[in-house]
């Protein structure tokens, strides 16, 4: 997968994540759409659907085992859960990290 | 009468401090004991005699807790009911014999109900005679069933008697649980004052920790995680916090390290309490060690199979809808499997299969017999797994009638779910299996090598 699959996965999980949420549904979302915090897209439960929904998708379509919520993405200095694009570019770096130990 | 004497010489001996900022505005200990006064008249004329089972439905407000106090002092039960348990307040009033309803809604106006109903218990009915308040708190139970806890309240406050450091305390804990009734007893014997925020918002919390300088923040490990990930302290200035303490479900290690990162200034502190027995006085070996040392003067602890177990002075007299959980000596179960160096312990969960999402308990039972409703699905089970943002998150594995896309499914699940269950409750990792569930223990299937992959399908 390159960063614009990442991208599109991230984008029509969303999207289904929130079809049940009239006031969120068809918001753009884009490279700098906040996804928790302020103005933010999901609460604290749909942060990890979406997470584990993404983690699940990309591990079936890649044969990974990508783990994108644990203790390192909690241990970074900025947030990899702030918006879409850092939440891609986080999901790339452990995709690369994954082909490298492969390697 | 009196047993709150003590505490209103102290409220008149600071008559200008706020007791409490809520929703931004400041009240005072004078206003307080003003309203406390008020509530004396009306539960006289309201005929609410010392004994009865009283319900209070609301959330933490300044007029709640000038009630909660008139009552305590009149030597009634006290039925803490806030709106996070709206689905089970009927059964909880049942449950407790509820004689007399006391609403305060969100403008702080008030109503009184009787109920017609006669206190058969026998728990109650001793409390009763011996004219002293009381306080019924419900607890998870393993079958999903709330367990209700009796407390004589003298019992409860005896602690408090002894004089401690006014501070400025923020809580979102509510009032219907063991913490939330602490840090207001806490706040209140020592003349301190409890900001009140409306949600858990991490921007919200933080801002008004800014605002009010507020000193201490009791908290959970959820919460903490969600301030790291929002990254909301890097836009407020939480330099006033001096203590920020956690519990009701154990902290991640990497948790703990970052925030003692972010808030050097501030002492992290584990407590450890349980609505049978009331909180533990407890130290943390260093702010970020997860070790801790709990205990007090009116606390007893032993270790037994790796379990911890508890003797305490403010424990509850009994449940009112289950057998006496403590053995012949009045030791308690805690049902929290530990380690153990030296005087120190750490605690690593439960030994029940109740799900805690972010502090709050899933029991699978629950969750099972809501989806087992949904239309082309034969069986499922529900169990949890470990989570770095809410600790622990409902995984349901299901086995279906006919063969359904798995996207399509996860939305069908949860577009069901949404009516019927509260938002933590719904299940965040959902698995479509082929096997039958007999075992009910399948944990991580995914992540097993490949050459076993063959008999366990998991679509994922």
């Amino acid at each position: 997968m390159n960063r614009s699959d990442v991208m599109d996965l991230i984008v029509t999980t969303l999207q289904d994540l929130l079809a049940s949420d009239p006031a969120r549904a068809g918001l753009p979302i884009e490279e700098g759409t906040r996804l928790y915090g302020p103005e933010g897209l999901l609460d604290s439960l749909r942060l990890v659907s979406l997470v584990l929904d993404l983690e699940q998708e990309i591990n079936d379509r890649m044969d990974t085992a990508i783990t994108i919520a644990d203790s390192r993405a909690m241990s970074q200095q900025r947030s990899p859960f702030r918006s879409v694009g850092s939440l891609a570019d986080y999901i790339m770096r452990l995709l690369a990290d994954e082909q490298q130990q492969a390697a | 009468m009196g047993c709150l004497t003590w505490l209103f010489e102290r409220f008149a001996n600071e008559p200008s401090r706020n007791f409490m900022i809520w929703r931004d505005q400041p009240y005072t200990y004078a206003w307080l004991i003003e309203r406390i006064r008020e509530w004396e008249t009306r539960l006289d004329a309201a005929d609410v005699a010392p004994g009865t089972v009283v319900a209070i439905e609301g959330d933490y407000s300044p007029q709640v807790v000038a009630l909660m106090l008139a009552l305590i002092e009149r030597g009634t039960i006290l039925v803490p009911l806030t709106a996070s348990v709206e689905v089970h307040k009927e059964e909880f009033k049942q449950i407790a014999e509820v004689q007399v309803v006391i609403a305060i809604d969100a403008n702080e106006q008030s109503s009184i109900s009787r109920r017609p109903t006669e206190v058969r218990n026998d728990l109650t009915r001793k409390l009763i005679a011996s004219g002293d308040p009381g306080l019924v708190l419900f607890s998870s139970g393993s079958t999903g069933k709330s367990k209700a806890a009796l407390h004589n309240f003298i019992g409860l406050l005896e602690k408090f008697k002894t004089p401690r450091h006014s501070m400025i305390t923020l809580t979102f804990l509510l009032l219907d649980h063991i913490g939330g009734i602490n840090t207001l007893l806490y706040v209140l014997s020592n003349t301190g004052c409890v900001v009140t925020v409306e949600d858990r918002d991490p921007d919200k919390v933080c801002a008004a920790i800014e605002r009010h300088r507020v000193e201490v923040l009791p908290t959970s490990p959820t919460f903490l995680n969600l301030l790291l990930i929002s990254e909301a302290y890097k836009r407020h200035d939480l330099s006033s916090l001096k203590r920020v303490t956690y519990g009701t479900e154990p902290m991640p290690e990497h948790t703990l390290q970052r925030i003692h990162e972010i808030l050097p200034q501030a002492e992290l502190l584990q407590t450890y309490g349980l609505s049978e027995i009331g909180i533990m006085r407890s130290k943390s070996r260093s702010s970020n060690s997860l070790w801790v040392k709990v205990g007090g003067e009116d606390f007893e602890t032993r270790i037994q199979d790796g379990t911890l177990w508890i003797k305490a002075r403010s424990a509850m007299l009994g449940y009112l809808n289950a057998p006496s959980p403590f053995d012949a000596d009045g030791w308690f179960n805690t049902g929290d499997a530990v380690e153990v160096d030296g005087e120190y312990i750490r605690i690593l969960g439960r030994t029940s299969e109740i799900i805690n999402v972010g502090g709050q308990k899933v029991y699978p039972a629950e969750v099972e017999s809501v989806l087992l409703q949904m239309p082309n699905v034969r069986d499922v089970a529900v169990t949890g797994e470990p989570n770095p943002i809410t600790g622990q998150i409902v995984v349901a594995r299901f086995n279906l009638f006919e063969p359904e896309d798995i996207a399509q499914f996860r939305k069908r699940v949860r577009d069901f779910c949404r009516d019927r269950m509260a938002a933590f409750k719904i299940p965040a990792r959902i698995l479509i299996v082929e096997n039958e569930q007999y075992s009910q223990r399948f944990k991580k299937m995914r992540r097993q090598p490949a050459a076993t992959g063959g008999t366990n399908h998991e679509s994922q």
